[in-house]
């Protein structure tokens, strides 16, 4: 470890108070509350319904390498003022820059479709018309809260749209799995080379570990002026909402594997997977869901559309930053505009919202070791 | 991002520590280990239905 690493800890470790730590938990938690998308709920609810408890272990493997993997895309910000894509362009030159960040902004955009399409699909559950109709005046409203509001304020209130997700929780309890199988597959690897297994864990893997959160949080940081100092505190933060983004995951597939799993029920709507909700909220659990979808969605596709612009301004050396009126940046607003374009025509040309949530998850685990790595 | 953060040149007194090292490089190893192992059983075996 680091001498400075050392010395900074030491000093941390004198001066934190309890109070300060929680003042700090913060930020991290928006963080982690994007990092469970709509593509993420729709994962986690797949494999639990596939696979049962089998992929636990993964989630608990998983746990320290996204904490560590969020807090070296904040040190690297902080430390050298820089976001990702500039780095990897000033750092290894454009031939290795391009390529990195364009498969991250492929991915990200195709995300960003599929979560479209998950919201759309939760509007159909509420209202009763058919999702395509809700794809387009979604894509807009999003495209306008990305563009003229201002995330920090506004994901405050979404969390508590996306705390309808805590009630997995309460529902893998009142669905009475057996907890001492959940327990075993969670501590004691289970590997299964099958491609149904294997698909499953490279999306769980790819919606956990998922590189628009590498950009997000190290943009984050530059567009703050956060800097080194205070970055034990940042590191508690970041870890907090990694943890709790963590534990919501695994809760989402104990009951969908108590519920769906044990039942040989397979996920092709969204309503299916709002069965998993049923223990806890009975004929609301459709609602509840929904909700929580929307609420999701509202919260990660910001991110998802900033991240591509962050990454592609800071590759091209535009001016950026969601801080800055689009007078100032027009072309990393340009490039949020685009991303919403193409991400709705993906959504109304998409047939299978499920499928396409799952996939986009899978093209993120095969693209974020490339990302981890440079 | 584990190449550059462990770039002392770059990083200076910041620069990885082992246990970040080892749990970054994880990180990665664990991921592509999947997607080669996902790769050869579609291969093989074709995509689930």
């Amino acid at each position: 470890m680091a001498e400075a690493d050392i010395r900074a800890r030491r000093a941390a470790h004198k001066r934190l108070t309890f109070k300060e730590i929680l003042r700090a938990v913060g930020p991290g938690v928006i963080t982690g509350g994007a990092d469970n998308d709509p593509a993420g709920i729709a994962t986690y609810s797949i494999v639990g319904a596939t696979a049962g408890f089998a992929q636990n272990w993964l989630l608990l493997l998983s746990t320290p390498m996204l904490i560590v993997v969020q807090q070296i895309s904040a040190k690297v910000a902080n430390v050298t003022k820089t976001d990702l894509a500039t780095l990897l362009r000033t750092t290894y030159g454009a031939r290795i820059a391009t390529p990195a960040v364009l498969l991250m902004v492929i991915a990200n955009v195709i995300t960003m479709g599929a979560d479209l399409l998950a919201m759309a699909a939760a509007l159909q559950l509420l209202t009763g018309v058919k999702f395509v109709f809700w794809v387009v005046p979604l894509a807009g409203l999003m495209a306008y809260v990305t563009i003229f509001t201002e995330y920090k304020v506004f994901s405050k209130y979404l969390l508590w749209l996306v705390a309808v997700f805590a009630t997995y929780i309460l529902a893998a309890f009142l669905a009475r799995p057996d907890w001492g199988d959940v327990l075993r597959n969670t501590l004691i690897p289970h590997i299964s080379f099958t491609p149904a297994y294997l698909l499953g864990a490279v999306a769980l893997l790819g919606t956990t570990i998922t590189p628009y959160l590498f950009f997000w949080q190290a943009s984050g940081e530059v567009e703050e002026r956060r800097g080194v100092d205070g970055m034990a505190l940042r590191n508690i933060d970041i870890s907090a909402g990694m943890i709790w983004s963590n534990i919501t995951a695994f809760f989402i597939i104990v009951s969908t594997g108590a519920v769906l799993y044990s039942h040989h029920a397979e996920i092709r709507t969204a309503a299916d997977a709002a069965r998993a909700l049923e223990p806890f909220a009975g004929p609301y659990a459709t609602v509840l869901f929904a909700i929580g979808i929307i609420g999701a969605g509202l919260l990660a596709i910001p991110v998802l559309a900033s991240s591509a612009a962050f990454g592609v301004a800071g590759l091209a050396g535009w001016r950026r930053g969601l801080g800055r009126h689009a007078q100032n940046a027009p072309q990393f607003y340009v490039v949020i505009g685009l991303s919403f374009l193409v991400a709705m025509e993906l959504a109304v040309g998409a047939v299978d919202p499920i499928k396409a949530l799952f996939y986009s998850q899978v093209l993120d685990g095969v693209i974020a070791p490339v990302l981890i790595v440079r | 991002m584990i190449l550059l953060t462990s770039n002392r040149k770059l990083m200076g007194d910041y620069v990885n520590g082992l246990p970040t090292k080892v749990i970054g490089w994880s990180a990665a190893a664990a991921m592509i280990v999947a997607d080669i192992a996902l790769a050869y059983q579609i291969a093989t075996k074709g995509l689930p239905g």
